[in-house]
């Protein structure tokens, strides 16, 4: 019953962690915990429809909590809204069919796939959280970005019991970790480089789920043992990516909260402005670069354990594994360095201007109490749980999971230890580049200089020079053109005869569904 | 006796490496060069003085050296011990390395971003090879006693090497002796380190060096069967660690005396090429191992 305590455990360290959160008011923050504990029961009691009606009244609460700031924003709204309708719609087929339907699950796989953004089915993403308000954002990747997980375990895990399916998953899901974190590293707006880089670490839980299936489904007894250990890291890496992803959204959502101030050279230097110790405000960061300490650390480190067990299997389906290394490794690698970027250019480049001031809020350490919660809960992982999971892990495994456990400890003592006794000397100041006299506000570094010297050679086979996604733009020119033929062409003046027109159209479409279901019933096909 | 020839490889390789190489690039070009010890010498003469910090100072500027060393010193106790798996030397690598790019870029100096964006362009690039590099470390892979499997194992080593020179910021990546921050990647990081901070940074410097070579050195013999007779056995393996390790210094004082550092967009074309290559050749051995 791991898994639902788990979840219990998640929804409630969330739940808090929103709670205390400066902007909801009182009867927001009460209707929020309804929910969670709806939520909570439905899972419990496996009423799949209350699920389900909690799920998604969930996700609209959180859209209509926060105000319209302006107008992009209704573009974002509507992605959320048009992606969950569609996945609703694939939920419903589930709900509708018997429990144990296999054609059932490939609708609720579909469904779930939409919701947590499996490449390829991640099309929304972007587009929803380019304008997004960034406690919207934290709440739909930090937190229902994970439900269709559940779901996927619950419902269709048991169930598909073919090594195809999880090798296409695989196959997909490693795609997705590189194209995720590629586009993420060359993004020029604050919501887009998390949007994707969401986008990698969700297609990395899905390529957890997938090895796991991989190894349920082989007759290999070698790579049969590993299931659980690769069920495990996918647990390891929801708790990482859900609680380091909101932690991110909360911290940049203090200086978002424009277009002008979404883009990433309008903002550098801005972090330092906000007055919170760095030591804090890194700590999301740390846990995308798998910094010892940190819960990613103990993602990432695991990962590689656990390839490293499946290179030495005497088996031929092992050497699947390094190509999917080579995509794996690439998207973490950029995916987490994009953090990184994103880091340096706002929080340690200096101001680049002083036309658009932040209030600092040091004096006020309750408007970063949530931030405190938040990373308490990134860095706790990586201390306790290799000490209570690692059973779970065969052999040598086992033991390294413990290895990493102490390695936290060890890095996180030694940074603590020096932070508190240090001496605190006055230390004489200046600076040599460019002279000590030289104004170095001047000096501030843009994001470009991070991204640009790899765009030739990395970037530009995924990504336009303006940050937009090659894959991305391509499906949505695709998708204008198939739902806007010449007779449904959106105009800015309706003809007299438009109405009418739109009328039989749908009409048409009633009467195919009709006859859908006259073939079906009647004539038994 | 494997753990007293670990032992002192652990405390005299970091103390050697650094000069050796120094030296034989001096002997190489023609040149005196410095003592041995002048590498200690000048940590210790920096360990002497006041350090002068940025104008705006923080987090990185306080304890980064301290951070940089910790994480060092970690990757090379896993390395010379063995005493938890290969894989964690990556993390404790890339901890360094956020520590020397924060410390640059905290400075909030051109130079600083200038080196702390290349320096983390060469992060991108060489952490995939090297992720790849220590898992074939990590498994049990072996060459055997042939011409095939040797010359397979020979590209890895040289593919790897390469990886080892730009984590080290060896030409053709990186080349201090320019002496121009426009050129320099590890220096321009450091522009603004000064007294005990700057000779902090230079011994997680000459830490890393012995790592990333030990584990070249270690990634050759212990993936290999060509030993032939009781003195090249796996069990004498730790003592053959110092040697070669302090050979591959050598090798590397000349590599650095006639290599020249090459243009930057050339870096990410050959870490890709070198990437695949080690993809490459790891799939054949897997292949040949099946």
């Amino acid at each position: 019953m791991i898994d639902i305590n788990f979840y219990l455990a998640l929804c409630s360290v969330v739940t808090l962690g929103l709670l205390l959160a400066p902007k909801s008011g009182k009867y927001s923050r009460l209707l929020i915990l309804f929910q969670f504990t709806l939520l909570v029961f439905a899972f419990f009691s496996k009423k799949n429809f209350l699920t389900v009606i909690s799920l998604e009244s969930l996700s609209y609460i959180y859209f209509f909590l926060y105000p319209k700031d302006h107008k992009d924003q209704g573009r974002s709204i509507s992605s959320f809204i048009v992606s969950g309708s569609i996945s609703a719609i694939f939920l419903s087929v589930w709900i509708f069919l018997p429990s144990q339907s296999i054609i059932g699950t490939y609708f609720l796989a579909v469904a779930v796939f939409i919701k947590s953004s499996l490449l390829l089915f991640h099309f929304w993403m972007p587009s929803a959280y380019e304008n997004g308000t960034a406690e919207i954002n934290s709440f739909s990747s930090g937190v229902m970005a994970i439900f269709p997980f559940f779901l996927f375990l619950e419902f269709v895990y048991p169930l598909w019991n073919e090594p195809i399916f999880y090798l296409i998953l695989a196959s997909i899901a490693s795609t997705g970790v590189f194209v995720g974190g590629v586009s993420s590293y060359f993004q020029s707006k604050v919501s887009l480089l998390l949007a994707y880089s969401s986008i990698e670490k969700l297609n990395f839980l899905w390529l957890c789920i997938a090895l796991a299936g991989i190894a349920k489904t082989t007759t290999d007894t070698g790579f049969h043992i590993l299931e659980k250990p690769f069920l495990i890291l996918f647990y390891f890496g929801l708790i990482q990516h859900s609680i380091s992803k909101v932690f991110q959204f909360s911290l940049m959502g203090r200086i978002w909260k424009s277009p002008y101030l979404n883009q990433l050279n309008n903002i550098r230097g801005m972090g330092r402005l906000l007055g919170i110790p760095t030591a804090l405000s890194i700590i999301g960061t740390m846990s995308f670069m798998a910094i010892p300490g940190t819960s990613g650390f103990l993602v990432e480190s695991m990962y590689l354990l656990l390839s490293s067990q499946v290179l030495d299997i005497q088996s031929g389906r092992s050497i699947a594994v390094l190509p999917v290394l080579v995509l794996v490794f690439t998207g973490l690698v950029t995916g987490g360095v994009s953090h990184l970027r994103l880091f340096y250019t706002v929080f340690l480049s200096t101001v680049r201007t002083t036309e658009l001031e932040i209030k600092p809020t040091i004096e006020n350490s309750k408007y970063n109490l949530d931030l405190y919660w938040l990373a308490t809960m990134i860095l706790l992982p990586s201390l306790t749980l290799p000490f209570f999971w690692n059973e779970y892990f065969p052999g040598t495994t086992g033991v390294w999971l413990k290895d990493a456990g102490i390695l936290s400890f060890v890095s996180l003592g030694f940074v603590i230890v020096v932070m508190l006794f240090s001496p605190k000397k006055k230390i004489k100041q200046a600076t040599w580049d460019c002279g000590s006299k030289a104004d170095i506000t001047r000096t501030s570094v843009t994001g470009e200089t991070y991204s640009l010297p790899v765009r030739s050679s990395l970037g530009r086979y995924l990504v336009k020079s303006n940050g937009e996604s090659r894959l991305d733009s391509t499906v949505y020119k695709f998708i204008h053109t198939l739902l806007n033929p010449y007779w449904y062409r959106i105009k800015q003046m309706l003809d007299e005869e438009d109405l009418s027109n739109y009328l039989a159209i749908s009409s048409g479409g009633v009467l195919v569904i009709l006859l859908l279901f006259f073939i079906k019933d009647i004539l038994g096909y | 006796m494997k753990e007293i020839f670990q032992l002192i490889g652990f405390i005299l390789l970091p103390l050697l490496v650094g000069g050796i190489i120094r030296k034989i690039r001096s002997r190489a070009q023609n040149r005196k060069g410095p003592p041995l010890s002048q590498v200690l010498r000048d940590i210790y003469r920096n360990l002497q003085k006041e350090p002068v910090v940025s104008l705006q100072p923080g987090f990185f500027i306080e304890y980064a050296p301290m951070i940089a060393i910790m994480g060092s010193i970690i990757a090379w106790s896993i390395v010379s011990f063995e005493w938890t798996s290969f894989v964690f030397i990556v993390f404790f690598l890339v901890l360094e390395r956020v520590a020397i790019t924060g410390f640059a870029s905290e400075n909030g100096t051109s130079f600083g971003g200038m080196g702390s964006a290349r320096e983390t362009l060469l992060s991108i690039s060489t952490e995939p090879t090297l992720l790849l590099m220590i898992l074939v470390a990590q498994s049990h892979i072996q060459m055997d006693a042939s011409i095939t499997s040797f010359s397979m194992g020979a590209l890895f080593l040289v593919a790897c090497f390469y990886a080892v020179l730009v984590e080290l910021s060896k030409p053709p990546f990186d080349d201090p002796r320019t002496h121009l921050e426009l050129t320099m990647v590890h220096e321009a990081m450091l522009l603004e380190a000064s007294g005990r901070k700057f000779a902090m940074f230079e011994i997680s410097y000459q830490i890393k060096s012995a790592t990333m070579l030990t584990l070249l050195v270690k990634l050759g013999l212990e993936h290999t069967k060509f030993h032939k007779n009781d003195y090249l056995s796996p069990s004498w393996i730790p003592f053959w660690v110092i040697p070669a390790v302090l050979l591959s210094a050598v090798g590397l004082g000349i590599w650095e005396a006639f290599c020249a550092r090459r243009k930057w967009s050339w870096v990410p074309e050959l870490m890709g090429l070198i990437f695949l290559v080690i993809l490459f050749l790891g799939t054949l051995v897997k292949l040949h191992d099946i």
